[in-house]
């Protein structure tokens, strides 16, 4: 991957809350049309790292660089406006609210004009309808489908396909299969291959070891604040990857005694 | 399964058909048994809708505002409130009508401001936050109305263009009832249609959902308890001039049967799903049963035992249809 | 512009009249005033009625109240109770819930407290050993409209409860219902919800339903001025012949008696009820003089005959007479 730029860099990224260090030394690269799987136990670092790059919090030290020119993600919103999405565990669906409705909250695509001004159904639902089926969901055909009578893989997969039609270029996914069962989660990682497929960056935060060697193109092992390991798919196989994981877990016991 | 995007009936569409054919019911035994009694004449009729209209004016916008998931108790002053402005403003300093009426709307938006400010600020139950507002506004509404006025009935004549707007008579229909269809179609308009009906039920339904998604669920609520008191302030008003007296204590059963009648027609009380309909077919429902009982010569005592019955049905009804609404298509294989 | 100065003067007038009315007042030389919520325009009357015999007499009393209706019950018993632990010079109380109000007179009795029984309480006021009665009885209220009501021909009649379960609105109904029945014809009574007291539509409406519901009802008593103008209303749908008279009054009421749609307001005179429930309490404490009997401020029978004089007072006066 030599020669292309980063989508996102951390370089020497360093968090602190009063005395306390969150993170030091970061340094994490995401390429475009890369899954780059984020990996560590609760209390890593993988949520202060995430806010980070969603603009949430500040680093204290370090530098973030967005497409090669470094900058200052103030605020979420600002963060949005790089393209750099976040799709949560608990995804923020409205369950009482139609695909559509859901697809397109806070955008709502309008005709008419003045006081006639109103939201355009038969646009939101052929678009809505067409990104989700690009997704590999292919059960949802009615815009006005509750999204509460979607499976929880559906609703992550819905919200992916929401972020990438409002234009994300990197696309934050906290922990999408964490809640999920076996079949779910395989919907999951379909959109997720979809959505690499599409050029798109994305950082893959999961305990999942699994679920992290089968669509992983980079990986990140976070320890107490630190990277203590860092791989390129084929590096490791998944055993190693699993022990990797379980070690790392086993290391950090170690450590805090 | 087609590939092309197809519609199908959803319950969701449909929250307003239980609460019609409840109607339906009530209307239909009513009938039996009080129309010998003149329930079914013109002015029967216009009886129960002439009460409808006044509640159901302020029952829309309480029930818009539950479907944001936020109460609004304060609906009662604010009618009382409305109600002396306009007559002391009138009677005892001979301001004009628009004068009185524009004084009445622009306390009604402070109103407004301050209830979503303090709930927005504080983020305690706008339940509390609206019945602290409640008794403030009617506490000051009623205090200065015997200061200025030495009494909190304050007699108003007018004549002019603002009895026409307010208390025009066609028969024995009131004109609230055109106000009543015209805040309908206004409101069922912005719900069905609009970008800001999407925010209201989004804010509902998953408040940090919603806020996540780019909606400025402060504003909503904003414009919703403006809305609100807006819209008690009119009815404050309309009835100002048509029964030509102001009382600053009238209104108070708006606060409870507003939201009775939303929850009527099928609003649930959590917020994040109702109709426009349904709150129009919920407001009807209380007007019947609330005067029905009044054409059978049965003991009105038992007015309250009716219409309490009445809301436990609803709410397991309305639970009922969510749940139906929520495996409604979900076909899982 | 002079108009919106006007306002504001008042605005601030009234923000400092405010003040004054919660600042706290002595706790020994005081007579005691216990009565209803100025809410209800019928104790604005009153306490201007108190307020004109302590400023005549030139005593200090302080008149003491429940902000509204609300579990006036327990909120009344509970104000009788801090007064008579103030051990005030006299205390004025309405005897508006016995079963809770009687014992509370007793002790105040008890306490040496020259007590003064107002508005309701006829017949127990010298049991109790207060030293006097101010007031009307709610069934001779009734009665004397049900008469009128007679006279004018009624033989089917209503009674209009406006405000659900409250005893002496009960008790007029009874009066009213009595009066009827004995002079040949029939009566009932119906009741509107509690939260519904003051919803003109609402009042007019289940008027004009009981009305329709029975074409024979060739009579209405009502219980409020507001309520008698409602059923003025309500009667005018209907368009038949039907007398329509209600006790306690407001301006409107007295016009519609002058205009001829309303026969009869009968008035108990509350401004007299504060008037004489203090100055009996306040002669009392300085001369040891007290009426011995009664003392009947209702019912007064406003009609056709006297309806121009009273609209004058109340013209020059206003909320002296109840609603305005």
């Amino acid at each position: 991957m030599t020669g292309i730029t980063p989508i996102i860099e951390l370089r020497d990224i360093s968090k602190s809350y009063g005395n306390n260090t969150a993170l030091s030394g970061i340094n994490i690269s995401v390429y475009p049309g890369e899954v780059h799987c984020l990996l560590g136990d609760n209390g890593a670092g993988k949520s202060t790292l995430i806010k980070m790059m969603s603009g949430v919090v500040p680093p204290s030290t370090g530098q973030i660089l967005f497409d090669g020119k470094p900058v200052n993600l103030a605020s979420p919103r600002e963060a949005m406006a790089y393209g750099i999405a976040t799709v949560h565990q608990d995804v923020g669906s409205i369950p009482l609210l139609g695909v559509a409705r859901n697809f397109f909250l806070g955008v709502e695509p309008t005709k008419g004009w003045g006081p006639f001004k109103r939201i355009d159904f038969d646009k939101a639902g052929e678009i809505a309808i067409e990104h989700i089926r690009a997704m590999g969901i292919s059960r949802v055909t009615d815009p006005d489908q509750l999204v509460g009578t979607m499976s929880g893989g559906e609703r992550q997969a819905l919200a992916i396909a929401r972020a990438l039609y409002l234009g994300a270029k990197v696309l934050i996914l906290d922990e999408p299969t964490a809640a999920l069962g076996v079949r779910e989660s395989s919907v999951v990682i379909d959109a997720i291959r979809k959505a690499r497929a599409q050029g798109v960056a994305l950082v893959f935060i999961t305990h999942n070891a699994p679920h992290a060697f089968a669509v992983g193109d980079r990986y990140t092992v976070l320890l107490q604040g630190r990277v203590a390991a860092s791989f390129s798919r084929g590096e490791k196989t998944l055993d190693e990857l699993t022990t990797w994981m379980a070690g790392g877990k086993k290391i950090a016991e170690d450590a805090t005694v | 399964m087609s590939a092309a995007p197809k519609k199908t009936l959803r319950i969701v569409n449909l929250i307003w058909l239980g609460p019609a054919i409840a109607w339906l019911v009530i209307f239909a035994f009513f009938a039996i048994v009080g129309g010998e009694n003149g329930f079914l004449t013109s002015s029967g009729t216009a009886g129960w809708l002439n009460i409808a209209a006044e509640l159901g004016i302020i029952a829309i916008p309480v029930g818009l505002l539950m479907m944001s998931g936020e109460f609004d108790l304060s609906t009662g002053s604010m009618v009382g409130a409305a109600s002396i402005i306009v007559a002391v403003g009138k009677s005892y300093y001979g301001i004009s009508s628009e004068a009185a009426i524009a004084l009445a709307l622009v306390l009604a938006i402070l109103v407004g401001t301050f209830n979503a400010t303090l709930v927005e600020r504080t983020k305690l139950p706008s339940f509390i936050v609206t019945l602290a507002s409640n008794m403030v506004l009617m506490g000051t509404a009623l205090g200065l109305s015997r200061l200025l006025a030495g009494t909190s009935t304050i007699s108003m004549k007018d004549d002019g263009w603002a009895k026409d707007a307010f208390a025009t008579k066609f028969g024995d229909f009131n004109i609230s009832i055109g106000w009543w269809i015209f805040a309908a179609v206004l409101a069922a308009w912005v719900l069905r249609r609009t970008p800001f009906g999407n925010w209201v039920l989004a804010t509902g339904g998953n408040l940090d959902g919603a806020r996540r998604a780019g909606v400025p669920v402060g504003r909503v609520k904003l414009v919703l308890f403006i809305w609100t008191a807006v819209s008690s302030a009119f009815v404050g008003v309309m009835t100002t001039f048509e029964f030509n007296q102001g009382n600053a204590t009238t209104g108070q059963g708006y606060v409870f049967q507003g939201a009775i009648a939303a929850v009527i027609g099928g609003v649930l009380i959590t917020g994040g799903f109702g109709s426009v309909l349904g709150i129009v077919f919920g407001t009807m429902i209380y007007g019947v049963v609330s005067l029905g009982l009044f054409y059978t010569g049965w003991s009105t005592d038992w007015l309250s035992t009716f219409v309490g019955a009445l809301l436990v049905i609803a709410v397991i009804t309305n639970n009922v249809v969510r749940q139906k609404a929520l495996t409604q298509g979900a076909n899982r294989k | 512009m002079k108009t919106l100065s006007k306002l504001l003067m008042s605005a601030v007038f009234a923000i400092g009249a405010m003040g004054a009315a919660v600042a706290p007042a002595a706790a020994d030389d005081n007579i005691i005033f216990l009565s209803g919520p100025l809410t209800d325009p019928f104790f604005g009357a009153m306490k201007a009625g108190s307020d004109a015999a302590a400023k005549e007499l030139g005593v200090k009393y302080q008149y003491s109240t429940t902000p509204d209706f609300n579990d006036i019950v327990a909120l009344y018993t509970r104000l009788g109770e801090a007064a008579i632990a103030r051990k005030p010079q006299a205390l004025v109380i309405g005897d508006f819930f016995p079963d809770s109000v009687e014992p509370l007179i007793k002790k105040a009795v008890a306490a040496g407290i020259p007590t003064v029984v107002f508005n309701s309480g006829r017949t127990k006021w010298k049991e109790l050993g207060a030293i006097g009665f101010v007031g009307e009885d709610p069934t001779l209220m009734g009665k004397a409209g049900g008469e009128a009501q007679a006279k004018a021909g009624v033989k089917n009649g209503i009674c209009v409860d406006h405000v659900a379960a409250n005893p002496v609105l009960e008790q007029r109904c009874k009066g009213y219902i009595d009066a009827v029945t004995a002079a040949g014809g029939k009566a009932k009574m119906i009741t509107v919800p509690y939260e519904d007291t003051t919803n003109d539509q609402k009042l007019q409406q289940a008027i004009g339903g009981a009305l329709l519901s029975d074409k024979t009802i060739d009579g209405v008593f009502t219980l409020g001025p507001s309520v008698a103008m409602n059923a003025i209303a309500a009667v005018k749908q209907t368009g038949r012949k039907i007398t329509v008279g209600t006790t306690d009054l407001s301006t409107p009421a007295l016009e519609a008696v002058k205009a001829g749609t309303l026969l009869f307001a009968l008035d108990q005179q509350p401004f007299l009820q504060g008037y004489y429930g203090l100055q009996i309490a306040a002669q009392y404490n300085k001369y040891k003089v007290a009426p011995v009997t009664e003392v009947n401020t209702g019912p007064f029978m406003i009609d056709a005959s006297n309806v121009d004089a009273i609209l004058a007072v109340s013209k020059t006066y206003p909320g002296i007479r109840g609603a305005n």
